[in-house]
């Protein structure tokens, strides 16, 4: 079967060259090649999208860390939990920030704050306890 | 070999991913307007809260067992199920998503054995991954799959993977599976069969061709083979066939034209997006508006036309041209509306599309603008371009009234939206 297309001309559209500088006869701009290259800030704080999630945290049980409250912080919830990573937890219903510490002597784990005035939390298997995501990044607004 | 993928009371599941002090607990959403239910937890279930149950029959349920109800939240939900369906894309050669909470992939690429193990460990890093707890069903056939991850969530020692690969197996699985609960057996063809005794999968697929053909035609001589372990099915084309619709039950009536007009557009607009997304044009609209069924103090009214679209399109200015021209004349003032929706039907791939000798439209260009929406869209949200119809033609004002759907129990866009985000107290 025959096709009929309806072509249209290209008058308005014309040809366009994204970021094309002009032509100049003589040496070209050695960063020609190099052009639309830029730093993805998105890339570097969340390689994995699809397991990825951003919380707002309150509260300052973390500040000797560096951890404020009012700071956005960047969880992958696809990876292991090593001793001292910052894992988000689910305690008992309730979600929670700390540094995490396995204790196999004691078949127990530590759920460590930052801040003189808070105790370490032990986590037994008496709690309903699971580790919901490890904190990669935290991201502090220093301009209010 | 196909795994499908199947996400476990996905709804429910989805407001749950956030809120740890409702596992383990009775939740249910609700449909547009808080009307029905439309996803049960387990817990929900076993309280024998049934699917589609309208919420005020079961108010003194709820509160007795003090269940979580949440009202839809699709910007969530959209979210959480293009995670799960990019973590199944990964891990094959061959996906197809078939709905919100299913997809298929194939698992040719694996040695047999390694078919449920290598399944297994993608519930896992799924549910961990995503929080999103999911069924897998492993067969030669896409409806055999179907009955796999049936088995595959009933049965917890399955450990989320149930394979159906030898004809031992497969008998066994479809001996005890209901023939009402095989895909692809509607209402219709379930109770021809059941006055035929024929109430089992393991019944239906041990017919003959021939008996099968004269009862139910061609569909059903497909579920057949496919039940037969004969790999059949082709999902893109009876994604193709689905039609797409947008309908919307309003809080408050609605009398006034152009606020119809706003919200027949916003449903056009809808059903548009997911047509260019799914690369498919449509040939025919239907709309419809019409006031409640339940009161009977008013006048009844009913208005509802079919729109055959000259040349197949997925452009929404376009679509709302010819639907605003077939609406205008039939509308009726002083009337109370209470709901309205569009259905796009006659849905065709976008390739097979062919040119009218007679067009006078220029597709190149507004092919090109409405791309360009659409990729704003992408970066400042769905609401950042709209066309004129779909704006508020009232002025704002403070008044719930003015507040035409109810979604009192939505839970934050926890993934869509940075104000939204998850507080976590520390």
């Amino acid at each position: 079967m025959a096709q009929i297309s309806t072509l249209t001309p290209a008058d308005e559209e014309g040809l366009m060259l994204e970021f094309a500088e002009a032509i100049h006869a003589g040496f070209p701009s050695p960063a020609a090649d190099h052009a639309g290259e830029r730093i993805d800030l998105v890339h570097e704080l969340n390689p994995h999208p699809e397991t990825t999630f951003y919380a707002r945290v309150s509260g300052d049980s973390m500040c000797d860390a560096g951890l404020l409250d009012g700071d956005i912080i960047v969880i992958d919830k696809s990876l292991e939990p090593h001793n001292g990573d910052f894992i988000i937890a689910a305690i008992d219903g309730e979600f929670t920030l700390k540094e995490f510490q396995m204790d196999e002597k004691n078949h127990c784990a530590w759920l460590v704050p930052h801040n003189s005035n808070y105790q370490p939390l032990r986590v037994t298997s008496e709690n309903n306890f699971s580790v919901w995501g490890v904190v990669t990044h935290a991201i502090h607004k220093t301009r209010l | 070999m196909y795994a499908l993928a199947d996400c476990n009371n996905f709804f429910v599941s989805c407001e749950r991913v956030f809120r740890p002090d409702l596992w383990n607990k009775p939740v249910l959403v609700l449909s547009g307007n808080d009307g029905c239910v439309i996803s049960r937890s387990n817990e929900a279930k076993a309280l024998g809260i049934k699917m589609g149950v309208p919420l005020y029959q079961i108010r003194d349920l709820v509160q007795k067992h003090q269940i979580a109800c949440f009202s839809s939240n699709f910007s969530l939900y959209g979210d959480l199920s293009h995670r799960v369906m990019s973590i199944l894309m990964r891990n094959t050669t061959r996906f197809e998503q078939y709905s919100i909470d299913e997809g298929f992939i194939t698992l040719n690429h694996l040695p047999p054995e390694q078919h449920k193990p290598f399944c297994e460990k993608l519930v896992r890093d799924i549910y961990q991954g995503v929080g999103i707890p999911v069924s897998m069903g492993i067969a030669p056939s896409k409806t055999l799959a179907k009955v796999a991850s049936k088995y595959a969530k009933k049965y917890p020692a399955y450990h989320g993977a149930c394979a159906i690969d030898t004809d031992n197996k497969r008998l066994k699985a479809l001996g005890t599976f209901d023939i009402t609960d095989v895909w692809g057996i509607g209402r219709k063809a379930s109770a021809k069969l059941t006055d035929y005794g024929i109430t089992t999968a393991l019944k239906f697929a041990s017919m003959n061709e021939r008996q099968v053909r004269t009862l139910l035609h061609k569909p059903g001589v497909l579920t057949w083979r496919e039940l037969n372990g004969i790999d059949c099915i082709d999902t893109s084309e009876i994604i193709a066939k689905q039609s797409i619709t947008t309908s919307r039950t309003f809080a408050h009536p609605i009398s006034d034209r152009r606020l119809l007009e706003q919200q027949l557009a916003n449903f056009c607009d809808s059903c548009a997006r997911k047509l260019r997304m799914q690369r498919s044009l449509c040939t025919q609209i239907i709309f419809y508006i019409h006031t409640s069924y339940f009161r009977t103090d008013i006048t009844p009214c009913h208005i509802a036309q079919t729109v055959n679209l000259p040349v197949a399109t997925d452009n929404t200015a376009e679509i709302l041209s010819y639907l605003l021209a077939a609406f205008r004349p039939l509308f009726r003032e002083n009337m109370q509306f209470k709901k309205a929706g569009v259905i796009f039907s006659r849905i065709i791939p976008a390739e097979a599309a062919m040119a009218d000798l007679f067009d006078t439209r220029d597709r190149t260009k507004h092919a090109a603008l409405q791309s360009t929406i659409d990729r704003i869209r992408s970066r400042q949200g769905r609401q950042s371009v709209l066309l004129g119809t779909q704006l508020s033609p009232l002025p704002p004002s403070g008044d719930e009234q003015s507040e035409p759907y109810i979604a009192e129990h939505q839970s934050p866009l926890y993934t869509t939206d940075i104000r939204q985000i998850l507080q976590i107290k520390i």
